[in-house]
């Protein structure tokens, strides 16, 4: 990222959405739906490339990116007045996917049955930041975003008990 | 006992957190992003690129057209402050005179000329001298003045004179014979004012 942050070079930001690309979608889908988590995927690249002069060189690429998501995603549930408190951040789900009869299938019901802040919180940390991260990715405290793991993993597995039995695990 | 279940315990966290992070890695694998994103972003890139070198064209056409104008008014007001210059010589000197020797017969009258007005500068340099004696001997003082001067010279002065030097308080005080007097005039000579003077009369 540094060296296209210096450049510009097409092939560099190719590089960087292959490696992130997908990832991101992933999670903005899991917080969206399809149409929006493209919209913002499109602005997030967009915004990479007009603010590429203001990353930090000490930061991971991949968390600026994912900062920059979360933000878009934030202002558009504002301006539709989707997130106008914040206790509707639990009300938010995202879009259940067609994986019935799979315990995959089982497993997006329970992702998506999880409340937002719990859903964002451990999305993130599957994508493999850090609990500090994660607080800076979603303006959080750091024991917020503990706990927020810890419901959210612990309803995952009874959902996936409840509902799957012994299939999983 | 206790430790044995903890161990159960973490050991049995630690699988459902491989399970869930398994799962999470297929869900993943399953809903890659749409290529339609990635195409977006590099027509984005190409125009934003492109709106980047026009921006630069622009800076660059934007400052050669300041430079050309800044140029331009440069020179516009050299030109306008030559101009004034030029209407401002013309109207200032528009008389020329011509300055040469004259012709022969010219010549002769202008010499006449010259003679004659150094002759009147003699004679008023003359007056002018005689009549700068400012120190003299009051000699008579009836009905008129007469004043000697140095060089024995007799200047008299009308009564009438004398009475309206005095109304314009020219002269002043008494005056009897043999009192040393000072006799303004001036460059014509004509008396100013006469007045008593303590200078020593040398004559």
């Amino acid at each position: 990222m540094t060296r296209y942050s210096h450049s510009g070079d097409q092939a560099l930001l190719v590089k960087l959405y292959d490696a992130c690309g997908d990832d991101l979608y992933h999670f903005l889908l899991t917080l969206s739906d399809s149409s929006l988590a493209k919209d913002i995927c499109q602005k997030t690249w967009l915004k990479v490339m007009e603010k590429r002069h203001m990353y930090q060189d000490s930061g991971l690429f991949k968390a600026w990116l994912f900062t920059l998501a979360r933000n878009l995603l934030m202002d558009e549930y504002r301006a539709v007045q989707r997130l106008s408190l914040i206790v509707n951040v639990h009300e938010l789900s995202g879009e259940a996917l067609d994986m019935s009869g799979s315990i995959l299938g089982v497993f997006d019901k329970a992702l998506m049955s999880l409340p937002f802040v719990q859903r964002e919180a451990f999305c993130l940390q599957q994508e493999g930041f850090s609990l500090k991260e994660i607080a800076q990715i979603t303006h959080c405290e750091h024991e917020t975003i503990k706990s927020r793991l810890r419901y959210a993993k612990a309803t995952l597995q009874v959902l996936l008990k409840d509902i799957a039995g012994d299939v999983y695990v | 006992m206790s430790e044995r279940n903890n161990w159960e315990n973490d050991r049995k966290n630690d699988q459902a957190t491989e399970s869930l992070t398994r799962l999470y890695q297929q869900r993943k694998a399953q809903l890659k992003a749409p290529p339609g994103i990635k195409r977006t972003m590099l027509r984005s890139h190409d125009s934003h690129n492109s709106a980047n070198q026009l921006g630069r064209r622009m800076g660059h056409i934007a400052l050669a057209a300041s430079t050309f104008l800044l140029i331009l008014i440069t020179f516009w007001h050299h030109s306008a402050w030559k101009g004034a210059s030029e209407e401002f010589a013309q109207a200032s000197y528009t008389q020329v005179t011509l300055h040469s020797l004259a012709n022969k017969k010219q010549s002769d009258v202008i010499t006449e000329r010259f003679a004659q007005h150094y002759a009147d500068y003699l004679a008023q340099r003359e007056v002018l001298v005689m009549h700068h004696q400012k120190h003299a001997v009051l000699a008579t003082s009836n009905n008129g003045w007469q004043l000697k001067t140095c060089d024995a010279q007799i200047v008299k002065v009308s009564q009438d004179l004398i009475d309206a030097l005095r109304s314009i308080h020219q002269i002043e005080g008494h005056f009897s014979r043999g009192d040393l007097v000072a006799v303004k005039f001036d460059k014509n000579g004509i008396i100013l004012g006469i007045e008593h003077s303590e200078q020593y009369q040398h004559c």
